[in-house]
This record gives C-alpha cells, sequence and structure tokens, in this order.
C-alpha cells in the first residue's frame, strides 16, 4: 500500500479498454488477469496477452452521469484506470479498473480482505501527496500524473492536485477552496455533510453547512439533475438537530483489510447512491437514490430506497431468516421464501403436481430480479450450503468456502447460519433495520464497517 | 350436446353426443352383452346420460359416475326404464377409454359413442366424483368422422398423453416423469446490462445451460429448479442430471430434455417403464394405444 494515489489521468474513455480481464472462451466469463482457469467454468483460460483484451462482451457503457460525462482526463476519474497487471480482486468490493460492473459473470469483487488491492478512494493520511487514488480501481501501481490543465486543483497545503469536485483534499483533508473551474461536465454532486474525504480526524469542517446552522444553503452549484438536487433539498429541510446529534463513521474498508476512507453520517435520514459523489459514484450496482442513512443512539438505520441491489449486512452467527429475503454467499445471491400453503382453487379442484414431503422453505439462486438459476426446496432440519460440502452446493465458485453456511428449520424459525465461511455470509439489510456498531455492510461493491461517531 | 337418445339411429356418429356407456373390460369383445342398458327416456335435456350397466358385478361401479347415485337406486326403479338396445346396433365400434389406474376399478371401459363426451368431477358425462385433482368440467372428447380427440376445457391440472416419440416442449410446457410434475423455462436469460436507471443487477453468475425445469409441487408452489447442463438434461431415479431418489414411478434413466435446432426443447422417454406425459395445448388428436392422465386418472385409448 505504498503509494495509493492515483491521478485521475487516464481518459475515462480508455479506461475500460485497459480493463485487466481475460474472457474466457469457452463460457463468456470475465476472469482477472492472472487467473489460469476460468472461475466461472473452469476452462483453461488464455494467456493475457492473447485475451481479446478491449471491450469486454458486455462492458457495462456507463450510465450517463458520473462517468459518461468527464471530459478525458480528469475528473471523476474515480474509476481511475490502472495498468493491466495491477490488481487482484475477489468478490465484493472493487471490481479492479474501475470499469465498472463487471458482467455478473466475472468475479464481482472482493469485500473479503483477499489480495493487497488497494482501492481506497481516500488515502490514508500518510500517503504522500497525490491525488486521491481511484477508488474504481487499484491504483496502487499507477503512475501518477495529474495534468494540471484539467481542472485539478492544487492543495492549499500539501500541494496535492485534487479532482475539481473535491471539496477536501484527498491527501490530507485540507478543505479545499470552492472551485469556481470546475468543467462542466464534472458531475458536482452536492455532499452536504456525507465527508468522503480524509479518513483520519475528520476534520471539524468535515461536515460544514448542515450541522452548524441547518437551513443555511449549502454552497453548491446548481445541478443538472434532479436527484442531486433531491439531496441538497433533503439536507435542508432536516429538522434541527440537537447538538449532540447520533453520528456513525462508515469506514470503508479496501481489499486488503486496511481502512479507506470515512464517511460522518450525523443524523441524517441522508440518501447515499450512484448520483451522491464519491465514494459511491462510480458504483454501477447502486442505485441513484440507493438508501437512506440515519444515525441513532443504537447504530445505522439503514432504509433501502427500493434499490436494485441493496445493502448487506455480514452475518456474525445466526439470524433469523425471514420470507423474501436475500443473502450472499461468495459470488451467489440468494433468495429465500417460505413456500405457500397448498391453496385451493375456486371451484375446489386441488393442485396436481410432484409429491410434497413437507417442504417449508425453498432456496433460489438469483441471476436476475426475476429469474432463477437453480432452487431448492427444503424439508430437512437444517441444510448446508457450500462449495464441497452440503445439500445445496456451488463447486464452480471459488468464493464459497467448501462448507460456508447452513439454514435451520425448526419449531423456532427458520435461521441463516455461518459456519466460519472465508469470505462470509452476507444477508440483504431488511427496511427499516438498525445495523449496531461493529457490523460490517456491503453497499454496491464496498464494504464498510460500521462505527459509533 | 343435447340430443335424446334415437334407438333408430343407424349409426355411432348420429348418436345422442356425450353418451357414455360403461362396460367392465371383460364385456370389450362382445357389445351384445350389454344387454341390461337404461335409458331415462323421462329425462329429456339430460341428453348424453349415457347407458349404465345394470346390476353391476362386483368390482364394477356402483355408483353412477354422471350423478353420483347409487346404481343400486337407478336399478330398484325398473319399471321407469326403457329397455334401450342402440348398443346392439353399432357397426363400428367406438373409440374407447380404459380405465387404467383411478377410480371405480381398473379395467372399466367408457364407450365414447356419441359426437362429445365431457369428463369431470362433477359436471359431464363421465364423472369421478372423489379425484379432487379433477376440474368439475375437466375436458372434453369429441369423435368426427371416426376420429377421436381431446380437449383441455381450461382445466386446472390439464391433461397429459404419454409420448411416443421425442417431443418438442416451448417455454413453459409442463410433462410428466414418473409422480414429478415438472415444467420447462426455455426463455433466454435476459442480457446482462443496466436497469433503466443504469444501475447493474448484483446477481449469482449465470448458468450455462440454455432451459431449466422446475419442479411443480403438489397444492402449488414451485420446488426444485434445475438447469440444463449446457443443452441437455436426463433425468430419473438415480445417475441422471435430475435425479428423484424417491420417486417410485421413475424410471432409473427415465426420460431426457435436448435443445433443438429451432430453439424448442426436445422430450425424450429413455424407455421408461410408465412412460413420459406432456400437457397437451388446445384440443389434440388421439389414437389407438394413446394413453392419458386426466386428473388421477389414467386412461388407454382404444379405437376400432
Amino acid at each position: 500500500m505504498a503509494t495509493t494515489c492515483s491521478s485521475a489521468s487516464n481518459s475515462s474513455a480508455s479506461r475500460y479498454r485497459e480493463a485487466p480481464v481475460i474472457v474466457c472462451p469457452n463460457c463468456g466469463k470475465e476472469n482477472q488477469d492472472h487467473y489460469k482457469f476460468c472461475l466461472g467454468c473452469g476452462a483453461k483460460l488464455p494467456a493475457p496477452g492473447q485475451a481479446p483484451a478491449p471491450a469486454p462482451p458486455s462492458p457495462p457503457s456507463l450510465p450517463p452521469p458520473a462517468v459518461a460525462a468527464p471530459p478525458a482526463p480528469a475528473p471523476a476519474g474515480y474509476g481511475a484506470a490502472v495498468p493491466a497487471s495491477s490488481s487482484p480482486s475477489g468478490p465484493y468490493g472493487q471490481p479492479q479498473q474501475g470499469t465498472y460492473g463487471p458482467p455478473p459473470a466475472s468475479a464481482p469483487p472482493a469485500y473479503a480482505p483477499p489480495q493487497a488491492a488497494p482501492h481506497g478512494y481516500a488515502p490514508p493520511q500518510a500517503a504522500p501527496p497525490a491525488p486521491p487514488p481511484a477508488y474504481g480501481g487499484a491504483a496502487t501501481q499507477t503512475p501518477q500524473s495529474a495534468p494540471s490543465d484539467s481542472g485539478f486543483r492544487p492543495c492549499p497545503s500539501c500541494q496535492t492536485p485534487n479532482p475539481p469536485q473535491f471539496k477536501f483534499c484527498g491527501a490530507c483533508g485540507t478543505p479545499l477552496a470552492a472551485s469556481s473551474s470546475a468543467p462542466v461536465a464534472a458531475p458536482p454532486h452536492p455532499q452536504p455533510e456525507t465527508s468522503v474525504g480524509p479518513s483520519l480526524p475528520p476534520p471539524a469542517v468535515a461536515a460544514p453547512p448542515a450541522v452548524a446552522a441547518p437551513p443555511a444553503p449549502t454552497p453548491v452549484p446548481p445541478q443538472v439533475e434532479a436527484p442531486a438536487k433531491t439531496m441538497f433539498m433533503d439536507a435542508n429541510q432536516r429538522p434541527p438537530m440537537a447538538r449532540g446529534a447520533a453520528s456513525v463513521r462508515l469506514v470503508l474498508l479496501r481489499e486488503d483489510g486496511t481502512e479507506g476512507g470515512v464517511l460522518v453520517i450525523e443524523g441524517g435520514p441522508e440518501a447515499i447512491g450512484r448520483s451522491y459523489g464519491p465514494p459511491f459514484d462510480s458504483d454501477a450496482y447502486l442505485s441513484p437514490r440507493h438508501a437512506e442513512l440515519t444515525a441513532s443512539a443504537e447504530g445505522l438505520l439503514v432504509d433501502d430506497l427500493d434499490s436494485l441491489n441493496g445493502v448487506y449486512i455480514k452475518l456474525e452467527g445466526r439470524a433469523e431468516l425471514q420470507h423474501r429475503d436475500y443473502f450472499r454467499v461468495g459470488q451467489e445471491l440468494l433468495f429465500y421464501e417460505d413456500l405457500p400453503e397448498p391453496t385451493p382453487t375456486a371451484d375446489g379442484t386441488e393442485r396436481m403436481g410432484s409429491p410434497n414431503p413437507g417442504y417449508w422453505g425453498r432456496v433460489s439462486v438469483m441471476i436476475s430480479p426475476d429469474r432463477v438459476a437453480a432452487g431448492f426446496p427444503m424439508n430437512e432440519e437444517g441444510v448446508g450450503i457450500g462449495r464441497e460440502d452440503g445439500e445445496i452446493t456451488f463447486p464452480d465458485d471459488g468464493y464459497v468456502s467448501g462448507s460456508h453456511c447452513r439454514i435451520v428449520g425448526d419449531e423456532d424459525g427458520v435461521f441463516l447460519e455461518d459456519l466460519g465461511s472465508s469470505n462470509g455470509t452476507y444477508m440483504r439489510v431488511r427496511k427499516g433495520q438498525v445495523i449496531r456498531p461493529g457490523s460490517l455492510i456491503l453497499v454496491g461493491q464496498q464494504l464498510f464497517r460500521v462505527d459509533p461517531g | 350436446m343435447q340430443n335424446q337418445p334415437s334407438p333408430m339411429a343407424p349409426a355411432p356418429a348420429a348418436f345422442a353426443a356425450g353418451r357414455t356407456v360403461i362396460a367392465s373390460a371383460s364385456d370389450l369383445p362382445d357389445h351384445a352383452g350389454h344387454a341390461g342398458h337404461a335409458g331415462h327416456a323421462g329425462h329429456a335435456g339430460h341428453a348424453g346420460h349415457g347407458l349404465h350397466a345394470a346390476a353391476p358385478p362386483p368390482g364394477q361401479p356402483r355408483f353412477d359416475p354422471r350423478t353420483g347415485q347409487p346404481l343400486d337406486q337407478v336399478d330398484a326403479k325398473p319399471a321407469a326404464q326403457t329397455m334401450f338396445f342402440g348398443a346392439l346396433q353399432q357397426q363400428a365400434v367406438a373409440p374407447r377409454l380404459v380405465v387404467i389406474k383411478g377410480e371405480g376399478g381398473d379395467g372399466v371401459t367408457f364407450h365414447l359413442s356419441g359426437t362429445t363426451h365431457v369428463v369431470g368431477r362433477s359436471i359431464g358425462d363421465i364423472t369421478f366424483s372423489e379425484d379432487v385433482f379433477l376440474s368439475p368440467e375437466h375436458a372434453k372428447f369429441s369423435v368426427q368422422s371416426g376420429r377421436l380427440f381431446v380437449q383441455d376445457l381450461s382445466s386446472t391440472n390439464g391433461v397429459f398423453i404419454r409420448i411416443k416419440r421425442p417431443t418438442p416442449l416451448d417455454h413453459g410446457d409442463s410433462f410428466l416423469v414418473g409422480e414429478q410434475l415438472l415444467e420447462i423455462d426455455s426463455e433466454p436469460l435476459p442480457d446482462y446490462g443496466p436497469n433503466d436507471q443504469g444501475t447493474f443487477f448484483y446477481g449469482s453468475p449465470r448458468p450455462n445451460g440454455a432451459f431449466r425445469v422446475i419442479q411443480q409441487l403438489a397444492g402449488g408452489g414451485e420446488g426444485l429448479v434445475k438447469s440444463a447442463s449446457a443443452t441437455t438434461m436426463s433425468m430419473g431415479r438415480e445417475g441422471n442430471d435430475l435425479d428423484f431418489p424417491e420417486d417410485r414411478f421413475i424410471s432409473g434413466h427415465h426420460a431426457k430434455l435436448d435443445l433443438s435446432d429451432d430453439a424448442k426443447v426436445l422430450l425424450t422417454d429413455t424407455g421408461s417403464r410408465n412412460g413420459t406425459f406432456v400437457r397437451i395445448k388446445g384440443a389434440q388428436e388421439l389414437f389407438h394405444g394413446d394413453y392419458l392422465f386426466v386428473g388421477q386418472q389414467l386412461f388407454r385409448v382404444e379405437i376400432s
């Protein structure tokens, strides 16, 4: 983790092409460039060089606002490109190279602390001066070459060039003067009090306007995008907050386990999503308005705004599994549902079907919001899930532990229990669920630890 | 399907529609044996209630399949009955449904001597009042120019016919393997791409199978879902892509599915003992030797 800082010097246009992936000739899955065999189907992969490098089959072309907009060299370069070969990554976490979203087939980046692929959007305090690294990708070896003509502004304190939309220096946290010359294309999403910048001691001003004087209009340039504006309104409409308003810190955890930036939630509700700037704006797995976070004395209240992918919490021990809960195991997205009681039809006819030995629930493997790739009805007291062991196995998913978790159904209810898996089991946060401090939550591809403020 | 039984009608085609004749299997070869048919002459408009074998021997239906009334009561009023000898006049033999497995004793034969015969739980010419898997009015059998057709009357559970050759299935088609009711899901997986908000779905890796099979559970609800391995899936009790080890009616290697060139999925019975059945859509012609599941009733079709 030496230098972490990358400039967002690579043009966004070229970023995707440099994606260090090998597309499996057999199944089309994108694999990291150091893989010798396809993670999806096990087929031998061509060497990186001969891989059909550019433009992966279904390269999620970036959604307009955050990425497509910025002109070549500078702003919004969070997803900075990395030279091929740089960043390994595991499930949950950053896709290597800031492409947004590897197609689902590609290994979802790791949230677990796998290899060493820093992707923090905010460099540690100690990091040498440099613009904030691309949190969209491993920046370690990215040459630092921030063009000065691209709207970057040097930090008044440490001289680190910062992208125009930064309100605080990515390197040292010093507040940056309001940018008057931000390129039009830069998506300067207002960040009323979400301080995503510097990690360590958040500058006192980290959450400037809203906290000090609630009605104070945050000096943010008018936004073209509705969501951003909404955010602004939210900030203003927040009820006056007691001085000791609860606050919660979301500490970004990098793939190597080190801490990245910090997002401070004071009071709330505060919306997060792809339309709300760093560190979320380059994550194509986040909805524009993804969730609202509210700090409370008990922890962090997460209100999913009907987002596509939700927010997940790492399971500690066991937790109750309710009808229509989603959970993650390795690369798999699983869905639990109670099986319905037989429903007689209007005319009294019973539904014919396969004998039902008393199934009480079913786990489905979801590949899209409404398509099931595999389903497993359960009638045993417990059903094991693992790569090798258990009734439900995922032999092709390298991120699933041999014996990963189990579902137990008894008279007390249905429970999901992690069996000490390497990468953990994550449950989708339900509406209104409060996350206790110390928990790990997965927001899009990024993993955060919830700390008390 | 109204028509009075017309004793003088010379040919089956001219007979009252919906007439049902019950005979024991042993009577089959000799239709002259149906001496005791009772015509309900007084019930005009009750066309098609067929002729019931009088005083059925042990093992024969003891209830009127149409009304559920004990046959004894019917027979108890011989004076009200008019003897009908129409069956004797049948030259061409009407198509028959022989109950292989089901209510009222195996081997019961229903002669489809009218033009239409409705099978159901409570309504129709042939009823099985205790089969809860039958809709009140379930299926219609029609005889046209000596050919027999069956049509599903929008029943809950459908009509299944045993396949005799590889049969193409469309997305959503159902079939029976042993006791398993399975549905084919051959709709292509959606393209991977962002939704209208530009957000990508963070789902499981996509399987490489070209289609999926969904187990439909009794009482409703989906059970097992299995993806094909590439373009094929074998099914049976053991050693297949999809096994049902608990199913006593399934053969070791029972059937298989293959993606065909025209993007349909071809269902093939691989020498099973009990056969593989597909749910019919619309009307379908039946031939001698066909087997049908209607509710829990398994019929063999005999023509000529």
